[in-house]
């Protein structure tokens, strides 16, 4: 069990993958823009953050190029949200530190496999 | 793990391709989201008797309308200011700038469609996936519910502007 951040401005989407979450035990924490997302990442200290890319206030990326910054939440890992897939995008996310980039339309399966896979890889 | 240039890394991130679209599968969508408008009976029956359907002409109504996109981008004439007599511009080049275009357009569609396809998709796997309460189930339908109704609209407002602009440059 770990706790995950989940940052997206629709609450539809944090409500399927809180509860996609759930499965294994994880205890989500969501917020709905970038700045809140900061905020959540240094007061819960989460084990993985889920990043939307289009948000107000902050957007993904800027939150992302933040965390990576910060020697304090470098190493979190980042798995980026996004509408827009195309290879550009990918590669600009990848780029700031993303951890890895999922397109939407996902399925919840997918994130499960994906969040299992970093958490395992994290440094205890 | 893999570098970020790893092009079989990047490969992996893509999405599953779309169905195939064809000619009629957005007129069959209209058709499914009219349907389930129209059906008196609760949200919970559309998605077990619809929701495999509905998924599907999703998809296929995507890719329909991302047809529609690349047609029209196509016949649209390049809007590349005259260049000055001595520069010699590549003849390729308006037509790189309406691929460009062409593919910012299709990645605002794919943004457009993504959020409510995530939903209905997502909580429909959850639902099919079962261990989910009564509660649950029908909160998730209502959901799915809400989201295909958007999309329905959407698909709508693509065809009337299809309608319209076909009006306006007949062809």
């Amino acid at each position: 069990m770990a706790k995950i951040l989940v940052v997206d401005d629709h609450p539809q989407i944090v409500r399927l993958l809180q509860r996609v979450l759930q499965t294994d035990a994880h205890e989500v924490i969501a917020a709905s823009d970038g700045e809140e997302a900061l905020r959540k990442v240094h007061q819960e200290g989460p084990a993985l953050v889920i990043l939307d890319v289009t948000m107000p206030k902050m957007n993904g990326y800027e939150v992302l190029r933040e965390l990576k910054s910060d020697p304090a939440t470098q190493q979190i890992p980042v798995i980026m949200l996004s509408g827009r897939d195309q290879e550009i995008e990918m590669n600009h996310g990848l780029q700031l530190g993303a951890d890895w980039y999922v397109p939407k339309p996902f399925r919840p399966g997918d994130i499960l496999t994906l969040t299992r896979r970093f958490l395992e890889a994290a440094p205890a | 793990m893999a570098g970020i240039h790893d092009p079989t890394r990047l490969a992996a991130m893509r999405p599953l391709p779309l169905l195939d679209g064809d000619e009629q599968a957005l007129d069959r969508a209209v058709l499914l989201a009219a349907r389930i408008l129209d059906t008196p009976t609760a949200p919970v029956k559309l998605i077990e008797e619809d929701g495999e359907a509905l998924l599907d002409l999703a998809g296929m109504a995507m890719k329909a309308i991302e047809l529609r996109h690349l047609a029209r981008e196509r016949q649209r004439p390049p809007t590349e200011p005259a260049a000055p007599p001595n520069v010699q511009r590549s003849v390729n080049e308006p037509e790189a700038r309406r691929d460009e275009a062409m593919r910012a357009s299709l990645s605002m569609l794919r943004h457009e469609l993504g959020q409510p396809l995530t939903v209905i998709q997502g909580f429909r796997e959850l639902i099919f996936g079962g261990n989910l309460s009564h509660e649950e189930i029908k909160e998730y339908a209502a959901e799915i519910f809400k989201e295909a109704t958007h999309l329905a609209d959407m698909i709508a407002r693509t065809r009337d502007l299809d309608r319209s602009s076909g009006e306006a440059c007949p062809a």
